[in-house]
């Protein structure tokens, strides 16, 4: 296997890691899943990879400065965008018993 | 609490009120004074720079110059012309050469105060080589293969307008053709002057409604700022507009209403009612940190010792941005704005950084560029407070 290849499985592995680590993780907060909440969390997990994919691209592509522009702008985007989308998440929260 | 103590802190509070306007003055006055002498340079030394190549400059009258080299010491088969039109952030003075038959030969700015960004994306634009090569003396010639830059919109129609009389120039004076008439501006009245007049309405108004009224005429006035001002237009108030005001350099009112009506309304307020409606109800900038706050809940506040010395950073960051920009005559060497920045996407690295900054905390704090950083703020505060005394003035006399 290529070391593309490899770079791709280990992603794969990891979303999988992390998108099954955030439900254990919701239930600690106290925070009961439904599927507008985790498609919101997915689309912010997209989102999360697309921030860092753009600018690598770039980087490869030869276009330094475009991709750093193009970070900034995407890591702000994806902030505001977590933060809001956490919000809307976490809305009525009750505290865990665990 | 120590009577030393409580005197330091009337006396901050005394300078606070009175010291700042009044060091602002000085200061104001320094750099005015500086800056003037300072730019009473000659046009025949910035020609000298432009083209080393030249012996001697032969003036002709109207601006316009012969060149003669060591080639061709007493006969001149190229000639030289300057002239100047207003850019974004002043004048903008630019020279041309044509040879014997008309023909610009090369064209090039010696004199400019555009927003380095914006400027440079005029240059990366390639204007000047567009202009090369076209015949001065055949009509309309000039301006046919021009187009406006894309988002330094002023700056490049000021480049051609400037090109164009300097042409004229050395059209009239060396060819004995009819220079062209130079054109009066236009009145301009469009969306931004409509909407911007309505915004100060709203905000006279709403500041003399109940309050949950106020509140609903507030949000609309300020998402209708950011859209309409922000994002369509790109028309905050900025440091640029005042510093040319303070510097002598008045754009013409016919082409420039909007910053008038802007400037005006703001000062009108500050007589009638003593208040700031432009920061509070209209800012499309602080529009936007509080569309953040909403997103982020914005719950964070500034402890109060740091919020008052946080001030004086704002207002050290105002008299030296103002200051500076006086020294050096350049409405826009100072402007550390982020306002471009964020609506038409043009800026440097640091202010895409500040910008970025700037977003995220206001995410989790009310308003931090304008607490903390927007040198608008003070000067309108200023304002405000010279309005205040000069009506005290008038009702004691």
């Amino acid at each position: 296997m290529s070391a593309t290849a490899w770079i791709w499985f280990v992603m794969g592995a990891l979303s999988i890691v992390i998108l099954l680590s955030a439900h254990v993780w919701m239930q600690d907060f106290g925070i009961r899943m439904n599927w507008w909440k985790w498609t919101l969390m997915v689309i912010w997990y997209g989102f999360l990879n697309f921030t860092l994919a753009l600018p690598m691209t770039l980087v490869g592509e030869g276009e330094s400065f475009a991709a750093l522009r193009i970070f900034f702008l995407l890591v702000v985007v994806a902030v505001i965008l977590g933060v809001g989308f956490w919000r809307l998440i976490a809305a009525g929260r009750k505290p865990s018993s665990r | 609490m120590g009577a030393r103590k409580l005197i330091a802190r009337f006396t901050l509070l005394r300078i606070n009120k009175i010291g700042f306007g009044l060091v602002m003055l000085v200061f104001v006055t320094i750099g005015l004074t500086v800056g003037a002498l300072r730019e009473g340079a000659n046009h025949t030394d910035f020609l000298r720079q432009a083209f080393p190549q030249v012996d001697r400059f032969k003036p002709l009258g109207n601006d316009v110059y012969s060149i003669h080299t060591s080639t061709s010491p007493k006969e001149s088969h190229r000639y030289t012309a300057w002239a100047a039109s207003d850019g974004y952030a002043g004048p903008l003075k630019v020279a041309l050469q044509t040879d014997s038959t008309g023909r610009i030969t090369r064209i090039l700015f010696i004199e400019q105060h555009e927003t380095p960004s914006y400027f440079q994306r005029v240059q990366d634009q390639g204007l000047f080589e567009t202009l090369v090569g076209s015949n001065i003396l055949e009509s309309g010639t000039v301006s046919k293969n021009f187009d406006a830059v894309s988002g330094a919109t002023r700056t490049s129609t000021a480049f051609l307008d400037a090109a164009q009389k300097a042409g004229g120039k050395i059209a009239a004076t060396v060819f004995k053709r009819d220079a062209p008439q130079s054109q009066r501006p236009h009145l301009y009245i469009g969306i931004p002057e409509i909407i911007v007049l309505a915004l100060f309405a709203a905000a006279f108004a709403g500041m003399h409604t109940p309050s949950r009224m106020a509140r609903r005429i507030r949000w609309l006035s300020l998402l209708l700022g950011l859209l309409v001002l922000g994002f369509a237009f790109n028309r905050p108030l900025n440091l640029v507009f005042i510093n040319r005001l303070l510097m002598g350099y008045w754009p013409a009112w016919q082409s420039h209403l909007y910053w008038y009506l802007l400037a005006g309304a703001i000062i009108l307020v500050a007589f009638i009612n003593g208040r700031n409606p432009y920061c509070t109800w209209i800012c499309p900038f602080g529009a936007m940190q509080e569309c953040l706050g909403l997103v982020g809940g914005a719950k964070f506040r500034i402890p109060k010792r740091a919020h008052r010395s946080l001030q004086w950073l704002q207002k050290g960051l105002a008299l030296g941005a103002v200051t500076l920009g006086l020294f050096f005559r350049n409405p826009s060497l100072s402007s550390y704005e982020i306002f471009g920045t964020l609506f038409d996407f043009i800026g440097s690295a640091f202010q895409f950084c500040l910008l970025a900054l700037v977003m995220i905390t206001a995410l989790f704090v009310p308003r931090p560029w304008c607490n903390t950083l927007c040198p608008i703020r003070p000067l309108i505060n200023l304002v405000r407070s010279l309005a205040t005394r000069l009506k005290m003035v008038f009702r004691r006399s």
